[in-house]
């Protein structure tokens, strides 16, 4: 995706962003847990090292997005695919749990704000789609 | 980078990790002082710090800069170490084990590189509040010092206020300021804009730097930033020509 996708996201967006990314981090991880069954791949700690990744995902997302800067997001995605294989997250969950967290972000802020939001997450579920299908 | 197709390497005894047996991404036996980068490597693998140590004196005591050994082993190194724990070669409690052991093989150095003529210019280094990678803004203070400069490093996770007001102690002509992960970057925004508001310290050159912009080209302009630089040289360059030029227009 061009850079100049990426427009600026206002105070007031990034604001409402923070009042709902731990409603939809939750909303994502017990949507993996019951669809996914991740702990056949990650083992007991599933639930937390999902928990945990996903809080990593509102952080870099909100640095892209306070910065407008795309390739923050870019970058990630090339480092998970290397990185979290070995914590046994497969690269077609990933990419799972980024549509559901759009999904549920959308359904929880207002049209205007998941707006702005879209083009970012939208560049991760087409960075990770990218990724999947290279990998097939 | 350069890459050794026929090097292998063992991680020793590393228990519960896969042995370390693959070219390298970021050494070249070809490359300046790559076998020295290499057998550093297998001795931090090997959690065999001593011997690591004492390769690298004994390349000083052969004459080797420690300019070079910063540039062409500690740091090429240090990347290696990151890749092979990224890739789940080594251990997260290793990886830690080797960039601890590299910042007291750099404490060894520091002797043999306090000295030469001064610059008559002042380097502040800080991460922001939240960092912990401080490693590379270490390695770029050290880079400073060996060119004159007169150096005050603060560490990892520094608080804005703290910054400002040894800023203000010191009188420092430029701020380094370092942040690695992208999510502390708006610590970086803070920080710079707490040393824009200090009538003392208002004045340095900030640079900012850091793999958190080697990313993302231009955030530099947008943290409020007088530049940042790819590398140490770059950055003390940089900074010289900056503060060259406050200094001359008053």
């Amino acid at each position: 995706m061009a850079d100049n996708v990426y427009r600026v996201v206002s105070p007031e967006t990034l604001a409402a962003f923070d009042k709902v990314r731990a409603e939809v981090e939750n909303d994502v991880l017990l949507r993996c847990l019951a669809e996914d069954a991740p702990e056949q791949t990650m083992g007991p700690d599933a639930e937390a090292m999902i928990k945990s990744g996903l809080g990593f995902v509102s952080r870099m997302l909100r640095a892209a997005m306070s910065f407008s800067a795309g390739e923050i997001l870019a970058d990630e995605m090339e480092w998970g695919k290397t990185r979290l294989p070995e914590y046994g997250v497969s690269i077609s969950m990933v990419l799972k749990n980024f549509q559901r967290y759009t999904e549920s972000l959308s359904e929880r802020l207002p049209a205007a704000a998941f707006g702005e939001i879209r083009p970012y997450v939208e560049s991760m579920i087409v960075g990770q789609r990218g990724i999947v299908e290279s990998a097939e | 980078m350069p890459v050794n197709e026929g090097a292998g390497i063992h991680a020793g005894d590393d228990r519960g990790c896969r042995p370390v047996r693959q070219p390298f991404k970021f050494i070249g036996q070809d490359g300046p002082l790559g076998v020295l980068a290499e057998n550093y490597l297998n001795a931090m693998l090997a959690r065999d710090r001593n011997r690591a140590g004492g390769l690298v004196m004994e390349s000083v005591s052969r004459g080797t800069s420690v300019r070079d050994l910063y540039l062409h082993v500690l740091q090429p190194v240090q990347y290696e170490i990151g890749w092979l724990w990224q890739t789940g070669r080594i251990s997260v409690g290793h990886e830690h084990y080797c960039t601890n052991s590299t910042q007291l093989i750099m404490s060894m150095l520091y002797p043999r590189m306090f000295s030469g003529k001064r610059a008559g210019k002042r380097v502040l280094a800080a991460c922001v509040q939240g960092e912990l990678h401080e490693l590379g803004l270490r390695m770029l203070t050290d880079f400073f010092e060996m060119d004159g400069w007169d150096t005050h490093y603060l560490g990892a996770n520094m608080p804005p206020d703290g910054v400002v007001s040894t800023m203000e102690e010191w009188s420092a002509d430029v701020l380094a300021v370092g942040v690695t992960m992208h999510y502390h970057l708006d610590e970086a925004q803070k920080l710079i804009r707490a040393v824009r508001n200090s009538e003392r310290a208002g004045r340095a050159v900030v640079l900012v730097g850091g793999y958190a912009c080697l990313v993302t080209g231009n955030i530099w302009q947008k943290l409020g930033a007088d530049g940042t630089a790819g590398d140490a040289q770059q950055a003390i360059a940089l900074a010289s020509r900056l503060v060259e030029g406050k200094r001359n227009h008053g």
